[in-house]
Formats: structure tokens, C-alpha cells, sequence
């Protein structure tokens, strides 16, 4: 094994990588300029030494608590509860929210062998019973997702807070006629008077 | 009409083509059971369009399956579909083989699956239900097999629910649509006594079949009224998984006035008849509900069906619309020929060989 196999390796286990990729990866690194390797080496390095899960919603972040948990800006009687640390980024894009967060770290899957005990379930019922006005449910609409979604709200019903769920359907600017099978069926299901 | 001997390819032939419809094997043989030995790789495209109409839309399928990475690749006109509902459906086909009287003799999976693969046909909605549905049973199956908490098996209720009523509620509807169809078919092939279709749920008897929130609210207390059975057997007792699509012959009757089950008093004959009766039925149904002529494959059929029996299939294929037929036989069968104006075709070593038009 050379070091050149190694990083070939290393990139091949990224998502969305395949092994040509990874080589077409590599080679572009050792033709460029030494530098431009040795700041990704950094990044890479910077990124791994400094960025850790919040001790309070569990997203990532330089600083503990998050920069989200620490202002005092945000309303920390909303959470919204979402299963990976990239939905807070997908979420924050929107500009609409105002509350703080709390991150699951997946959804059930018994298939995979991930039960609520996998799940950051445990920690956000402590935070709810400090007194929290609403739970907003933000897990993804599939299957997965939804008994999660499920799950989590079964748990917080005997605390009495507020549970909410993000409305789904059609994607807004979409058109109907691309819309998949699922995405219509759901939106037919959750129709509303006008 | 493709002919050749035993182990030439004829089935193989057919299958490759009904593969652009459904994307899967319809001998239920898995994908990588599909590849050809010694290879890693299999991949069919097909131009799909109106036989009549040139100046119709065309459409290019393409399916390749790669056996080491597992991976499968639908395309439709060069773009890869994302999800397979996208797909499914845009060929639209029957198949009539030699083991079809299984659909109408054997468990009532062949039935559902029946049903699945026509409804699948023509309506993506129903794929992605069948599929979510799968989905959170199988989950759900496992929480009961690992004996986890109550909350954990019933965090997957909601969306078996809220998939498997619409599942039911299409193929309770499809039902009631083509039983006319169906007896009509029948009695065409038979010339006997009439037959009718029955969709039979697990948990509720009789009700408007439209009513999709009539089967969730049903389908909720069934599983409320079983979960504890669930639990102890450890899987899920009831639901669309467990249905039937019954064939009852409704000349003859029970001592209760019921209609008597085919798979029990029905001859060999008159399942024969049933299952060929369900194949037109279902080319009807693909005919009306995408608006156009289905293709139909005929698999070697002329072993299992009588010559009186194929003659009637092929005179209502033919009658009734000006799609395309493939047929497959071990011999060229001259006076199924004579029925319509077919291309010869013999097929040796998984080679297509030569080509004469019959008058």
C-alpha cells in the first residue's frame, strides 16, 4: 500500500464517492501545488481538532454552548426537534425561525438496530421538563421519520407540552405535473378547506 | 411469434421485455439472478411508442443492474428516475405464462401480487404507497421480533395506517370496477357458468370502497384489536399483507348461499379459465385506465391452455384493439399464426435467427 492508495482510500469512503472519483481526487491534488494540499490537510484537521456536538442540542460547533443555544436572541421556549446536525443549516437558511433546537442524531430504524436508546430521546425530555411552550416535530417525511416523529410526541404527551409537526406536501413553486407519487398522495391526505 | 426449442431463450426473451414495465423479473427471480453467468452486468432499453401512430411520443427505457455493486439504474429518455414509480409504468404490459393458473390455484400472495403489479401499472401513487408501507412493516415486524417497548412497535401504527388504506382502498375499488370485466372474460373463455371477483379484507367485511378514511379508521382498531396477539407472535397479523382477491364461482352454492371458493371446488379447467380470464381483465383495465393498448407477452402457453382456450385469448386481444402481441412457443403453432398477422422469429442459443411474415 502506497500513501497515494491510502488517500485514494480515504476519499473512496465519502458519501457520493466512488473509487474513480476518489482517484480523480487524488491526482488533482498531486498535480496541484503543494500548498493547496496542505491547506485542505488543515482544514480537514481544524475541522476534526475544533468542531464538536453542543452539550445543550447537540449541533455542531466550535464554541459550547452553540452559538444558536448562547443568543440572546433566540426563544428558548420553542424547540425544534430535527435528526441531523444539517437540517439546523436547512432550517436557519429559511430565516423563519426564531427558537432553539435540539438534534435526535438519526431516526428509528430497528432494521439497523437503532431504538430509542440511540436516539438524544432522553435528553430532550430533561430539557422539555425545564419548562419548554412548544415542540415542534422537524424529522424527515419518510417513513423513518415519521415513527420518529411519533415516537418522540408519545414520549412528551405525559409532560403536557405543545407538540407540533412541519406541515408537508407539494414543494411551493413546484409543478404539480413533476410532483412524485408519495408527495401528491400526502398532500391529497392533508388537504384544507378554503 | 418467437419459437425454439427447450433452454434457446424464448422465456428470457420475454422477460428482458417485461422487465422496462415493472423492473423486475416477472418469474419473481431476484436481479442478480438475471445476469447472464460469467457476466457482471445486465442492461435493457427499449423504445416505447404507439404501434399505429408514428407521430406519437416516444419514449427510451433503460434498466442495467450491476451484480457486485448491487446498484440499479432506471433511465427514461437518458435521464436516470430517482425513484422507480417514476419508471414503472411507462410500458405498459401483460404477461400471460404457463404458470399463470398458480394466480387463481395457489396462496394468496400470487393474488396480491396480482394485484400490486396491475395497480402499479397505472398508478405511481399506489407503488409509493406499497413501498412506504413496506417499509414501516418491516419495521415494525422487527421491533415485534426484538420484543421492544409497546411505544416503539406503535410509533410505526400511524404510517401502516395511513399507506395500507390506501392500498386497500385501491384494490377494493379495482375490484368492484373489473368484476364485470371479469365475468365477461370468463364466460367468454368458458362458455360455462359465471364467476366473480371478491376483494376480502382481514378486517372489514363490506363499506364504501372509496372511502379512504372509512379503511384507516378500520385498519386502526384492527391493529388496536390484535396488538396483542402482535406481540406475542411476534409479527404483524393484519393488514393489506394478509388480504385475498377470492374467485368465487357464483352458479354453485354453499349451504349458506355463499358463493363456493374456486381454489377449492373449482376444476382444473375452470382455474385455467379464471387465470386467463384475469390476464384479459387486467389488459382491459391497463387499456382504459393509461389510454392506450397494453403490449401483451404470451409465454409458452400452448403447453398448459387447450387450442379452443388461446384461440379466444388472441381473438379478444385481437378484437378488442390493435395492440402488439408477442407470443413464444416451442414449435411455430400455425393456426395461432392464422389468428393475426405475425412476425416469425426462431431463437437458438439466445440468438434471434430469422424473420418471415405470415399472411
Amino acid at each position: 500500500m502506497s500513501v497515494i492508495d491510502d488517500l485514494v482510500d480515504e476519499f473512496a469512503r465519502l458519501p457520493g464517492i466512488g473509487r474513480r472519483t476518489a482517484l480523480r481526487l487524488t491526482y488533482f491534488l498531486l498535480r496541484s501545488a503543494p500548498d493547496d494540499a496542505r491547506r485542505l490537510a488543515r482544514a480537514i484537521d481544524a475541522v476534526a481538532e475544533r468542531v464538536h456536538p453542543c452539550s445543550v442540542c447537540g449541533n455542531l460547533t466550535e464554541e459550547d454552548p452553540c452559538r444558536i443555544c448562547a443568543s440572546p436572541q433566540r426563544d428558548r421556549s420553542v424547540i425544534c426537534v430535527v435528526e441531523e446536525p444539517s437540517d439546523i443549516a436547512a432550517i436557519e437558511a429559511s430565516g423563519e425561525y426564531r427558537g432553539v433546537y435540539h438534534v435526535l442524531g438519526g431516526r428509528l430504524s430497528p432494521l439497523d438496530g437503532i431504538g430509542p436508546d440511540e436516539l438524544a430521546v432522553t435528553p430532550l425530555l430533561d430539557r422539555v421538563r425545564e419548562g419548554v411552550a412548544e415542540v415542534i416535530l422537524a424529522t424527515n417525511p419518510s417513513v423513518d421519520g415519521e415513527a420518529t416523529a411519533t415516537y418522540v410526541h408519545r414520549v412528551l404527551a405525559p409532560l403536557g407540552v405543545r407538540v407540533t409537526r412541519l406541515a408537508r406536501g407539494l414543494p411551493v413553486g413546484g409543478d404539480l405535473e413533476y410532483a412524485d407519487g408519495v408527495t401528491i398522495a400526502q398532500a391529497l391526505a392533508g388537504r384544507r378547506e378554503m | 411469434m418467437i419459437s425454439g426449442g427447450n433452454g434457446q431463450g424464448k422465456t428470457n426473451l420475454l422477460e428482458a421485455i417485461y422487465y422496462l414495465a415493472t423492473f423486475r423479473s416477472f418469474r419473481g427471480a431476484r436481479d442478480e439472478q438475471l445476469v447472464r453467468f460469467g457476466a457482471d452486468f445486465f442492461r435493457v432499453e427499449g423504445q416505447v411508442g404507439e404501434l399505429m401512430d408514428a407521430a406519437a411520443e416516444h419514449h427510451t427505457l433503460s434498466a442495467a443492474f450491476h451484480r457486485v455493486s448491487g446498484e440499479k439504474r432506471v433511465t427514461v429518455d437518458g435521464r436516470e428516475a430517482l425513484r422507480l414509480s417514476e419508471a414503472v409504468g411507462r410500458l405498459p404490459a401483460v404477461i400471460f405464462t404457463g404458470t399463470d393458473v398458480g394466480i387463481a390455484r395457489g396462496a394468496p400472495g400470487l393474488r396480491r401480487r396480482f394485484l400490486d403489479v396491475a395497480l402499479s401499472l397505472a398508478r405511481p401513487a399506489y407503488l409509493a404507497a406499497l413501498q412506504q408501507f413496506r417499509r414501516a412493516l418491516t419495521q415494525r415486524n422487527e421491533c415485534l421480533r426484538r420484543g421492544s417497548s409497546a411505544a416503539e412497535v406503535e410509533a410505526w401504527d400511524e404510517m401502516l395506517v395511513t399507506w395500507g388504506a390506501v392500498i386497500v382502498r385501491d384494490r377494493a375499488r379495482w375490484v368492484r370496477d373489473n368484476a364485470d370485466a371479469f365475468a365477461r372474460h370468463y364466460a367468454a373463455i368458458s362458455g360455462s357458468g359465471p364467476a366473480r371477483l371478491v376483494y376480502v379484507s382481514g378486517w372489514k367485511d363490506a363499506g364504501p370502497e372509496d372511502d379512504v378514511e372509512e379503511w384507516r379508521r378500520s385498519y386502526g382498531a384492527a391493529l388496536e384489536r390484535t396488538r396483542h396477539a402482535d406481540r406475542l407472535r411476534r409479527w404483524t397479523r393484519v393488514g393489506p399483507h394478509r388480504d385475498d382477491l377470492a374467485i368465487e364461482l357464483s352458479d354453485r352454492t354453499g349451504a349458506r348461499g355463499e358463493g363456493l371458493d374456486l381454489r377449492v371446488y373449482g376444476s382444473g379447467g375452470e382455474q385455467r379459465t379464471a387465470a386467463l380470464a384475469l390476464r384479459l381483465t387486467e389488459a382491459e383495465w391497463l387499456r382504459g385506465a393509461m389510454g392506450c393498448e397494453p403490449l401483451a407477452l404470451l409465454d409458452d402457453v400452448f403447453g398448459e391452455l387447450d387450442r379452443q382456450r388461446v384461440r379466444r385469448v388472441l381473438e379478444l386481444l385481437g378484437s378488442e384493439g390493435r395492440g402488439q402481441v408477442i407470443l413464444s412457443a416451442a414449435q411455430p403453432v400455425d393456426w395461432a399464426a392464422e389468428a393475426r398477422d405475425l412476425l416469425q422469429v426462431t431463437v437458438e442459443g439466445g440468438r434471434l435467427r430469422s424473420a418471415a411474415r405470415v399472411a
